[in-house]
């Protein structure tokens, strides 16, 4: 009944589905949710369990009970016919189909046996027919076995014909196919192989041609050219013949000019950016050289550019290289060789001597007189002097002078006629020129032979002729280079003066000179050591000193040879021990006149000279911290004021020049200042920190307060605060009586600073008050930039008030006034209250909703590997789940059926035991019956 | 063999008989009036020695023969080497004073009242130092040396006191300078540990004697009183006396507070001996509640430049760290205080700079309202003058607040990169976390110049304008106000 009624209300679901009529609320399970999360969709919300069961139940049906239907049972019956399972088709169509069916299979049967029909039966790609007409097909397919396939005959026959009685194959017959399919596929893997490795190799060979091609073919052109006449050779010589293109004319005295004060304009720059204590970009650190880089003309970047000519014999890319002719006259200076000697040899003359002109006028003065010989030297490392000049460390003077040796070396190998004979075809015009190169070729062979006596002689012969040539020269240089200052000013005012005060003394100081000089030899070796030094310099004057330094330099130059690059450091190392020994008179002219020469060896080697300088401060700031409220003796100044000379004071840190600096700091500060020596070293040292803080315009205090000691040293009714090294108490500086009418010499001099000077008197008075109020004036003028600087100099005005000013000459009273005013317009200035920079506004955090796509697992966001692996993981349990429950359901669906199974049978056996009850008692009856009757 | 004055003793023959020879000898070096060091060395060795043997034979109990002959001699003796102290020429002094010292010990032997410290004799040593006019170098290290033992140690104090009150009521400067020499030799109070290092070994060998703690300051006090009633001290003897009270009598005394008086006179002295004043009443303020409202004006007066000259410069600076530490002061004073270091930084030396600008960093940041002081945004555009007024007294009254911080901005220029990288905080927002001040307060002058010496550059720059001569062809600095071509004849 129940049973009855469950088909019935599966059926009855199932027409439900199907028509969808709205479900009865009884049939629907719901399931309870915990939240409620707004636009979630779920599939399990709510069911249909009775619709679902049935489903199930009639899925069961269809395929587990069948099976367990024919379970042990091993014959099946498959239902084959057509369309018995569809349900699409009606009782007619099936009738059809079968039908046709039936008639197909009877007319395929037929074409079974037609074989030349339609179908082209092949071997090996080739029909057989064809094989047949031709061709033996055996002996193919042997060669074919015993090669390609590679199976051999004791294989083959033992699979082939190894089945007999009397041979007993040793494995089964499955197996000897086994091994025969393995045979042949790796015989086939290996044919894959072969041909997969000549590709490969095709390939490789046919790019390393390819790339080959070139050579090949230039090899080809050379073969031509061999085989071309001598007139195409020499055709062909004059057409690639170098000549001059615009990157090699002379550069006009502007165009020089130009580019120095480019250069010039580069260096400022960099010594800028120092100056704030920026790190140097890459670009100028690449560009900067130092002066001891011996270069040889090799830059990697540049490499690649080659020499290559078009059709008409025009040089390609050279066009690119025109802005940057440096570059390309060095690439092309092997092939123009001569020619470029030539021209550097007539420019670096020129330089040689514009050099000069600027460096030491004297030098320059007495260049003529000095004798073609040391000309000749000048010439050789003039492009390195230029560039110490300069303090150009780039790329193109180290090019051309390295050209230049070279060149220079080999006219020194060559026969010597030949190489003048070259040179006259080669110049155009400059004869002048050449005969003065004449004269040097003939004066080096003599070098060369170190005949210095006899050399002498000859030069003066040519004296004469060069005299006029090279004083034209030098006078073109002159006005060039007053144009080529325009861009550092204080460069051009000082180049005026120097040439203005020169040019009075010039002409009678030049026969003294050179009587002077005439004692000293041209050549002269780096001295080894101190002894050495002292042995030189020994009975010369300081200008004479300063001549030796110069040609020792000269003789020595890094260029010539690699050594000497070491004797200069040397060299540097004994100049400063024997600026240390000058006598305390002396040391300032050796000083005044060694500076040059100490500035070229810097150029050479700053690194060196950063050293030994450093170290000599060094060692008098520890002199100095034995006594430390003593000013040290004058040599120390003699230093410091050599430090600026040649490094930069500007640099936020130098490895010199801020120790020189906290040198000078602690030497105002602690030193006792009592006496006219240490006054006035005082005032130098100040002097000095107006030097160093020139261009940089930094503070320090020590130099104010020192000044401002001095001020009050001055004025007897000021009690204001003083600091130490000042007391109060002292007032060395005051005029007891007026001085107005005095006539004083109001510059310091050195001589104020030497350990033996006279007593403070009122000219001294007058002159260091001048001083200080002159120092004042300058640090004024420095720091009026900074802005609210008048708070530095508060503590000043108070001691300027009580100054009496009215005791000192007009010139003192002129500067105190001018003095005021500055500082008065400096405490004008409005003080603007400090505010921190403003910074850039934070951008407002943005509260529009993130809008993200959801992915169902969110969480497990993993990748790669892994993530697939959990995948898999939570799939696996999954349907381990699902699989297990429908296992759990077919058993339970089995055993229901089994139960029913059983029930029926149980019944049956019921229904037969009654059936036989029943019989018996009806026999029983029956007999009873009969037995009754019978009695 | 002895050689006494002269007298040569030997010892071959038995005791009886060299007692004679001992006896003149001993008579001799009483009575002459010129006494070589020799013979001074001579007698000490020979009294220590029987001393020593007296010492032996008490020990074992038996009587020894000499002992009357023996302290007979060494009363006599002892009263002449005092006697040589005072009077006689600086060999003789040092030798008789070692020879004093050598047997202070052998008194207890002789002592009439049993084994007690000799501190009478004591006593009259520390006199003999502290009455002493010229260097007492010498007899310092000679008791440094045995101040190393526990019972010379602590009955210094009261020899000391003892020493003081016989010298009478008018002390001299020097006097005090001497025995303010002698304390500061004494070790330092150490704070009591648990470890105990067992018994520390006694000069007299004796327990008896040795004062307590408590006399200890008993005794201080008392010579304290007459000490600070000498008035002619010279700073420098003001400084060593505050030296010695703060680092020796104050931690040993336990009312420290009655020295209030003393300190608020030396801190209204100023300079150097105000500083160390004011290391006292730091002391005072901090551990004995004393209250002193006025401090912060006191030490806002004592800022001024004097302050990079003096010697206790890191003492004073790490003190006014400690004041200013907190963090409840009012922000007026701190203004105040900030724009005075602003102002000292202008003339200060580099090391000092670089003090003042973490003084400056660290006070803005415990007082974030002062923040006004590097960023004020108002509406007027300048200010004529700056509105802090430096004379002011009272750093709460200065104005500082309404001022800002334009020294800060000067000392970006300074000539020192490791200065002008110390000022550059005032551009940027200021860190969260204050600068360490007790690094810098060991900073010395030199040690910049070293720092500075020894970095190096892989290419230093050069300079790249040829000199011309001295002068490197710049129109106008200060070397063109001095003339080095002429300076031959002097």
């Amino acid at each position: 009944m129940v049973k009855h009624k469950k088909k019935n209300l599966a059926e009855r679901v199932n027409l439900k589905t199907n028509i969808k009529r709205s479900s009865n609320p009884f049939e629907v399970h719901v399931n309870k949710q915990k939240f409620n999360v707004l636009g979630r969709q779920l599939k399990t919300d709510k069911g249909l369990p009775g619709v679902s069961k049935a489903k199930a139940l009639k899925k069961r049906k269809a395929t587990l009970l069948q099976e367990y239907k024919v379970l042990n049972k091993n014959n099946k019956f498959f239902d084959r016919r057509i369309g018995e399972k569809n349900s699409a088709m009606t009782a007619e169509d099936k009738i059809i189909a079968r039908f046709s069916a039936e008639r197909m299979k009877a007319h395929k049967r037929k074409a079974i046996f037609n074989l030349a029909d339609d179908e082209v039966l092949t071997h090996k790609g080739q029909s057989i027919a064809e094989i047949e007409n031709f061709e033996d097909p055996i002996v193919s397919d042997d060669e074919d076995y015993n090669e390609s396939k590679g199976l051999d005959a004791n294989f083959v026959e033992e699979a082939n014909f190894g089945g007999g009685t009397l041979r007993e194959s040793k494995t089964s017959r499955a197996a000897i196919i086994d091994q025969l399919i393995a045979e042949s596929k790796k015989r086939k893997a290996e044919r894959q192989m072969a041909k997969e490795k000549t590709l490969q190799k095709t390939e490789e060979l046919d790019a390393e041609w390819k790339e080959l091609l070139p050579y090949v073919n230039m090899g080809k052109q050379e073969d031509l050219v061999d085989k071309k006449d001598s007139y195409d050779v020499l055709m062909n010589e004059l057409k690639f013949e170098p000549r001059g293109t615009p990157s090699n004319k002379l550069k006009s005295e502007a165009e020089i000019a130009e580019e120095e004060a480019n250069k010039l304009r580069e260096l400022e720059e960099e010594r800028l950016r120092r100056m704030r204590g920026e790190e140097p970009n890459s670009t100028q650190k690449k560009q900067h050289r130092s002066a001891d880089d011996l270069d040889d003309g090799l830059d990697i970047e540049e490499e690649s550019f080659e020499l290559t000519y078009d059709k008409d014999g025009n040089p390609i890319g050279l066009d690119k290289l025109n802005d940057n002719e440096v570059i390309g006259k060095k690439k092309e200076a092997p092939d123009f060789g001569s020619d470029e000697e030539n021209e550097s040899d007539e420019e670096s003359g020129e330089d040689n001597d514009s050099a000069e002109e600027e460096d030491d006028p004297k030098d320059s003065e007495n260049a003529d007189i000095k004798d073609p010989e040391k000309d000749e030297e000048n010439n050789e490392d003039s492009s390195g002097d230029e560039s110490d000049n300069l303090s150009d460390l780039q790329v193109t003077d180290d090019a051309e002078e390295k050209i230049e040796v070279d060149s220079e070396d080999e006219i020194e190998n060559e026969s010597f006629s030949k190489n003048e004979s070259n040179k006259i075809s080669q110049s155009e015009g400059n004869s002048g020129l050449e005969v003065k190169k004449k004269n040097k070729k003939s004066t080096k062979d003599k070098l060369n032979d170190k005949d210095n006596s006899t050399e002498l002689e000859d030069c003066k012969e040519v004296e004469t002729n060069l005299e006029d040539l090279e004083n034209k020269i030098k006078e073109k240089k002159k006005v060039s280079f007053s144009k080529d200052v325009t861009l550092v000013t204080y460069k051009k005012e000082h180049s005026d003066s120097t040439a203005l005060g020169e040019n009075d003394a010039e002409s009678d100081k030049l026969k003294k000179m050179q009587d002077k000089y005439s004692d000293i030899p041209y050549a002269i070796e780096a001295p080894g050591d101190y002894e050495e030094l002292t042995e030189l310099f020994k009975d010369r004057t300081p200008e004479q000193q300063t001549v030796i330094v110069e040609r020792i330099i000269k003789c020595n130059h890094p260029s010539l040879n690699e050594k000497n690059k070491e004797k200069l450091e040397n060299l540097f190392a004994l100049l400063m021990q024997h600026l240390n020994d000058a006598s305390e008179s002396e040391a300032w002219d050796i000083l005044n006149l060694l500076a040059p020469q100490l500035f070229v060896l810097t150029q050479f080697s700053p690194n060196n000279a950063a050293f030994c300088l450093g170290e000599v401060i060094n060692e008098k700031h520890s002199d100095f911290l034995k006594k430390k409220h003593k000013y040290p003796s004058q040599e120390t100044y003699l230093f410091l004021k050599l430090v600026p000379l040649l490094f930069p004071t500007s640099d936020k840190r130098h490895q010199v020049t801020t120790p020189s600096f906290i040198f000078l700091c602690e030497m105002l500060r602690y030193c006792n200042v009592t006496t006219r020596r240490t006054i006035s070293a005082g005032l130098f040292l100040v002097s000095l920190v107006t030097e160093y803080i020139w261009l940089s315009k930094r503070v320090m205090p020590e130099a104010l307060n020192f000044l401002s000691g001095v001020i009050c040293m001055a004025s007897p009714l000021s009690d204001l605060p003083v600091l130490s090294p000042f007391k109060k108490e002292h007032k060395f500086l005051f005029l007891q009586k007026s001085a107005a009418g005095l006539k004083v010499d109001l510059t310091m001099s050195a001589s104020d600073f030497m350990l033996k000077g006279p007593k403070i008197d009122d000219e001294f008075r007058v002159r260091s008050i001048y001083c200080a109020l002159k120092l004042l004036h300058l640090l004024a003028e420095s720091y009026e930039e900074i802005a609210e600087s008048k708070l530095l100099f508060k503590p000043i005005m108070n001691h300027l008030d009580f100054f009496e000013i009215k005791n000192y000459p007009s010139s003192v009273r002129e500067a105190y006034y001018q003095l005021i005013e500055i500082l008065v317009r400096i405490n004008n200035k409005e003080m603007v209250p400090l505010m921190l920079e403003a910074k850039k506004p934070k951008a407002l955090r943005l509260y529009e909703p993130s809008i993200q796509p959801v992915y169902e697992y969110q969480k497990k966001k993993l990748v790669g590997e892994k993530a697939e692996h959990t995948k898999l993981l939570y799939k696996y349990k999954k349907e381990m789940k699902g699989a297990l429950r429908e296992i759990r359901r077919d058993r339970s669906f089995i055993a229901n059926v089994k139960f029913k199974e059983q029930a029926a049978s149980d019944a049956e056996r019921k229904r037969k035991v009654q059936e036989i009850y029943s019989w018996g008692a009806q026999q029983e009856s029956e007999f009873k019956k009969l037995k009754r009757k019978k009695k | 063999m002895v050689t006494i004055e002269g007298l040569n003793i030997s010892f071959d023959k038995p005791f009886d008989e060299c007692k004679n020879d001992i006896s003149n000898a001993l008579e001799k070096f009483i009575k002459s009036s010129t006494v070589s060091v020799l013979s001074i060395e001579a007698v000490g060795d020979l009294l220590s020695n029987y001393l020593k043997e007296i010492e032996c034979s008490l020990e074992k109990g038996e009587e020894y023969d000499f002992t009357e002959w023996v302290l007979k001699w060494h009363d006599d003796v002892v009263s002449r080497l005092k006697e040589l102290c005072y009077h006689g020429n600086e060999e003789q002094i040092q030798t008789a004073f070692k020879t004093l010292v050598q047997l202070l010990p052998s008194q207890i032997v002789l002592g009439s009242k049993g084994i007690t410290f000799p501190i009478q004799q004591f006593a009259d040593i520390i006199k003999i130092v502290v009455s002493l006019e010229d260097n007492i170098s010498f007899f310092l290290s000679t008791i440094k040396n045995i101040l190393i033992f526990e019972d010379i140690g602590k009955n210094i104090w009261k020899a000391l006191n003892i020493a003081i009150c016989e010298l009478g009521d008018a002390l001299s400067a020097k006097v005090v300078m001497n025995v303010l020499q002698i304390i500061n030799c004494i070790e330092k109070q150490k704070v009591k540990d648990n470890v105990d290092f067992g018994p520390s070994p006694s000069y007299c060998k004796i327990k008896e004697g040795v004062i307590s703690d408590k006399e200890i300051e008993l005794n201080i006090k008392k010579f304290w009183n007459k000490i600070i009633a000498v008035h002619d001290l010279n700073a420098k003897q003001q400084q060593m006396l505050l030296l010695v009270l703060y680092e020796q009598l104050m931690p040993r005394m336990t009312k420290a507070i009655f020295l209030t008086d003393y300190f608020m006179t030396s801190l209204n002295k100023g300079g150097p001996v105000g500083l160390l004043a004011l290391q006292g009443m730091f002391t005072l303020i901090q551990k004995y509640n004393m209250n002193y409202p006025d401090v912060y004006k006191k030490i806002y007066s004592m800022l001024d430049g004097y302050v990079f000259d003096t010697q206790y410069k890191s003492r004073f600076y790490y003190l006014t760290d400690m004041f200013l530490s907190s963090s409840h002061l009012p922000e007026a004073l701190v203004a105040g205080y900030i724009k005075k270091f602003a102002r000292l930084s202008l003339i200060a030396p580099p090391v000092d700079i670089i003090i003042m600008m973490t003084f400056i960093v660290n006070l803005l940041i415990r007082h974030p309202g002062l923040k006004i002081l590097m960023h004020r945004v108002t509406e007027t555009t300048g200010l004529k003058e700056d509105p802090y007024i430096i004379e002011e007294v009272d750093p709460s009254m200065s104005h500082a607040i309404e001022s800002s911080l334009w020294e800060v901005k000067i000392l970006q220029h300074h000539v020192l990169p490791s200065v002008s990288s110390s000022a550059m905080f005032i551009q940027n927002p200021l860190p969260s976390v204050e600068r360490d001040l007790s690094v810098l307060l060991d900073l010395r002058d030199d040690e910049i110049f070293g720092k500075e010496f020894k970095k190096r550059q892989k290419n230093p720059p050069v300079s790249f304008e040829k000199p011309n001569g001295l002068t490197l062809s710049i129109p106008r600095n200060g070397m063109n106000l001095w003339c080095f071509k002429n300076n031959i004849n002097t």
